[in-house]
């Protein structure tokens, strides 16, 4: 059973970093998409429904919105078999690496403030990795 | 409506949400590998599940109440408050989905929560 255990932990740790690197991929399509395509005219349906008209005619934005489907059916699978309450905290890591990424490829600037929190969930990421992807000690005994 | 609403509106929507996900998923089956057979068999009973369905539905709601919520405040104001949901989440995954959540992980979900709230904020 051990050796279940293991490959299920590693099919976490893959499904996990692909789910973040396409929910961060996504979110930079649809940001750029979004910057040509401008703030809605009105915040009423007939302004919002024209926005998603001209949004939807926009590539990065097509392809964005693709990789966030890509994200949630990831995330769906990881639910299928992991804790939600292990699930979470590791998908919401991907805050922490869109903020390292705008500063290593687009030369944000990083504040203090915003390096603590940085360094927060990574250390946040690391003690939540520790429990294993199930807590439930029927399904992962302890070895 | 008061912002103060919203949020609480948005946070109980993403929290019952991913509980609703978590349950319908469990019962949909472990998607054990990325086979296409797998997903496609795993996949077909996860979108005809009641509950993948209602927590489909409450992240739709989650998210557009977001965007109401945006479109009145910045958004360093709404989306530190709006971590604050992965707290409830995990209290929900203890006692509705009976997860075991041992003093690490609730450890570290309150660190993650303090630090994105950390990153939005500033």
């Amino acid at each position: 059973m051990r050796d279940e255990a293991t490959r299920r932990r590693i099919r976490t740790l893959v499904v996990l970093t692909l789910a973040i690197l396409a929910n961060g991929a996504g979110n930079l399509g649809l940001s750029y998409g979004m910057k040509s395509v401008g703030p809605p005219e009105a915040w009423t349906p007939a302004g919002l429904g024209a926005l998603l008209g001209t949004a939807l005619s926009s590539a990065p934005v097509i392809a964005g919105g693709f990789l966030l489907l890509i994200f949630f059916a990831l995330f769906l699978s990881l639910l299928s078999w992991a804790d939600l309450s292990y699930v979470l905290p590791m998908i919401s890591s991907c805050f922490a690496v869109s903020a390292l990424l705008g500063h290593l490829v687009l030369g944000e600037r990083i504040s203090l403030v915003r390096w603590a929190g940085i360094a927060l969930v990574s250390i946040g990421v690391l003690l939540v990795g520790r429990t294993g992807p199930s807590g439930d000690a029927s399904r992962s005994p302890a070895p | 409506m008061t912002t103060g609403l919203l949020i609480a509106i948005i946070v109980v929507c993403f929290s019952f949400g991913d509980v609703a996900l978590t349950r319908g998923m469990k019962q949909a089956g472990e998607v054990s590998s990325l086979r296409l057979a797998v997903l496609d068999e795993v996949g077909g009973r996860a979108i005809r599940s009641p509950f993948v369905l209602l927590g489909g539905a409450l992240q739709i709601v989650a998210f557009v109440t977001y965007l109401v919520a945006l479109s009145r405040r910045d958004l360093s104001y709404v989306f530190p408050l709006t971590a604050t949901s992965d707290i409830v989440t995990t209290v929900a995954a203890r006692y509705m989905l009976h997860e075991r959540v041992t003093p690490t992980r609730w450890a570290g979900v309150l660190i993650v929560s303090l630090g994105i709230a950390l990153i939005s904020a500033s």
